[in-house]
């Protein structure tokens, strides 16, 4: 989709036109679902957080800049309501298994290829606050400032978060890793129920390639 | 090293899932129900849009119907003069005259002869512009009067006479300006001195006179004869008939032929009002109020309730024994609920055995209290009505019986539910007048819904006791 489709897209979202509004979130459910289901649980709450977002990409579309990348501003309004919606939880403090950080934090890392939903499913088993800063961090590249900014933590706390998140994860991957593992990480080829993984372009329906980062 | 290792650790993941590279398949039922939400958020931004405009419409009728009610029913200029024409001859009762006199005294600077009638400013056909009535019903008076002596009652010449020969005040030169000016219908003076009598005490009805009335003079007029009687006539008020009874105590035994004659000429015209203060019971009382309470909110009959806040303010108009009132208040509602009483579509791998809930919300009440009871500033009334809650924010937190249980934590919505007179308001309220402007009232309450309330559907329940501080607007003076 080029500049003018989307700007057309955007203009018919301001008037509201629903047909302007199923348009524009097709094409970018996948971006946005990508975003909700790191900081999700699964993909049912993704897509409620996914819908959420949506609704304030529709209700607030006027305030959108122009002359600024659309993928940049839905992303960051993707990120906050997920943020927003596991709030509540972001404070919680986790105490298990902290003992048995050290010995596994020089561990290897896997030699094998983690596929996507391996890695999601890894990250979407974390709990709600450390998930949401190792996402802040790892993957959108945000300073434990501002982290501790964003989800009304102490940097302290947000480093904290992060480092517990990379043991876990660790520890997941160890799992994955062991040849009597029965889990799904198993090369990615076991059935997720996560996600399902478009195969076939389809018909109608614009993609994102062309849209500037 | 163990740096280096966790980067590694955080590209691994920031390859694996920043950036897709096969993305989520679009689903149809995820726009389906996004669709519902945008249906669902129409409606109720037209809810909200309208909101204000009814609620400045009930603010209105509340309004129009408090100064409605606030209006005294009597014609103010009216309520006057009765006050002082009735004052006088009550006052003057021994005398048997002196108001009379006073009302002929006042006759008498204006018309002076029937040379000067012609040029007075009170001439009865410019009574319709002059709606000064009391000058013009003293020249009126004063051949209505003569009018009727000549033509009516006799047997009360002879009174008449008597009256007036015990007035304080001489009516001599009156009586002179009658005889020469009421010639024609006066045959000799003690018609003259008849006239003289009725005209004092018709000056005190027709001093007590409304602006003339038109059909009324027409009619008068072709009774009487004569056009000038008939505006004397017409103008009586309809509100003079006490006055007649005032007159004729005034008058002592007598009773006064005219004035008599005057009110059964008008008789079919009558409109018996009541005149003077308006009565306090119906007066409108507007107060504003400032109100605190604390109440206990739950589902199912309070269980799991928890206490909880509200302030606000509130407008408020009685009447008689009604109170009308409408106003706002933030509440705070916390409240736990059993998992059974949670409506959600999402489906939990392990139910939470309760949910903790905090809602904060607007609540928007309309009700009638009736005055069961008053005495000494002390007041109880009892009332109903409905309450509107617009809920600004939800906290949901799910408590799992296992604290390991792997499930989420909770949520929060935000300004999305509304329950628009959704909820029923009983309460009981004791008010104790501090003074005439301020009073302080507790009013214990329920809250009971009629609809379910929030994101999770309860059926969210409140009682308490609210304190408020009431101001009122119009506080009741006694009248001078």
């Amino acid at each position: 989709m080029g500049d003018e489709e989307l700007h057309q897209l955007i203009g018919g979202c301001l008037k509201q036109d629903r047909a302007s509004q199923k348009m524009l979130y097709k094409v970018f459910y996948g971006f946005s679902m990508g975003i909700c289901l790191r900081y999700a649980n699964n993909r049912d709450e993704a897509a409620e957080v996914l819908n959420q977002g949506f609704y304030k990409v529709f209700t607030r579309i006027e305030t959108y800049d122009r002359t600024r990348p659309f993928k940049a501003w839905l992303g960051k309004i993707m990120m906050n309501v997920s943020i927003d919606y596991y709030r509540a939880n972001l404070k919680m403090a986790y105490t298990d298994d902290l003992d048995k950080a050290e010995h596994l934090s020089d561990g290897e890392l896997p030699d094998r290829k983690l596929n996507y939903d391996d890695l999601l499913k890894m990250v979407q088993r974390l709990p709600p606050a450390y998930r949401t800063v190792f996402n802040l961090f790892a993957i959108e590249g945000y300073t434990h400032e501002e982290i501790g900014e964003l989800l009304h933590i102490s940097p302290g706390t947000s480093k904290s978060n992060l480092h517990k998140a990379r043991f876990k994860l660790k520890q997941m991957i160890a799992e994955a890793d062991s040849p009597d593992s029965n889990g799904n990480y198993n090369n990615g080829i076991d059935y997720s129920p996560i996600v399902a993984i478009k195969k076939t372009n389809m018909h109608g329906v614009y993609f994102d390639k062309n849209i500037r980062k | 090293m163990k740096k280096e290792k966790e980067e590694d650790l955080d590209k691994l993941f920031k390859n694996g899932i920043g950036d897709p590279v096969n993305e989520p398949v679009y689903r149809e039922a995820d726009w389906d129900t996004m669709e519902l939400i945008l249906d669902k958020q129409k409606k109720r931004t037209g809810i909200i849009f309208w909101l204000p405009i009814i609620g400045t419409a009930a603010a209105l009728l509340l309004l129009f119907l408090g100064l409605w009610l606030y209006k005294p029913q009597v014609v103010k200029n009216n309520s006057d003069q009765h006050a002082s024409i009735v004052q006088r001859p009550k006052r003057d009762t021994g005398t048997s005259g002196g108001a009379t006199a006073q009302a002929a005294d006042s006759s008498k600077h204006k018309i002076l002869n029937p040379a000067n009638y012609a040029k007075n400013a009170i001439h009865p056909a410019e009574s319709k512009k002059n709606k000064s009535f009391l000058p013009l019903s003293a020249g009126g008076s004063r051949r209505h009067t003569t009018g009727y002596a000549s033509t009516t009652n006799i047997r009360d010449k002879k009174e008449a006479g008597t009256s007036i020969a015990k007035k304080t005040t001489s009516p001599g030169p009156d009586k002179k300006e009658l005889i020469a000016y009421d010639g024609r219908n006066t045959t000799n003076k003690k018609e003259a001195d008849t006239a003289d009598a009725n005209k004092t005490n018709n000056s005190a009805v027709i001093a007590n006179s409304t602006p003339t009335n038109a059909p009324d003079k027409k009619e008068v007029g072709v009774a009487d004869g004569k056009k000038d009687n008939g505006t004397a006539i017409a103008n009586n008020s309809p509100a003079n008939t006490p006055d007649k009874k005032d007159l004729g105590v005034a008058d002592g035994k007598k009773d006064n032929s005219a004035a008599s004659n005057t009110v059964a000429v008008n008789a079919p015209k009558v409109k018996v009002k009541s005149i003077g203060k308006p009565n306090p019971a119906n007066r409108a009382i507007f107060a504003i109020s400032a109100l605190a309470s604390s109440d206990l909110n739950g589902v199912n009959s309070l269980q799991g309730s928890r206490v909880g806040g509200n302030f606000g303010g509130l407008f408020s108009v009685t009447v008689n024994k009604w109170t009308f009132s409408t106003g706002a208040m933030y509440s705070i509602k916390p409240y736990q609920e059993s998992y059974a009483n949670y409506h959600t579509s999402y489906v939990f791998q392990t139910n939470p055995s309760n949910i903790g809930v905090n809602c904060r919300m607007i609540d928007i009440p309309f009700d009638v209290n009736y005055q069961v009871y008053r005495a000494h500033g002390n007041k109880v009334t009892i009332g109903s009505g409905l309450s509107s809650y617009i809920i600004l924010r939800e906290d949901y937190k799910f408590n799992y019986a296992n604290p390991y249980t792997y499930g989420p934590a909770g949520y929060s919505v935000i300004n999305q539910n509304r329950n628009i007179l959704g909820i029923l308001n009983l309460d009981a309220t004791y008010e104790h007048q501090i003074n005439s402007k301020f009073g302080i009232a507790f009013q214990p309450y329920v809250k009971l819904p009629f609809s379910n309330v929030g994101a999770s559907q309860a059926k969210l329940q409140s009682a308490g006791v609210a304190v408020r501080l009431n101001w009122n607007l119009n506080p009741f003076r006694k009248p001078n």
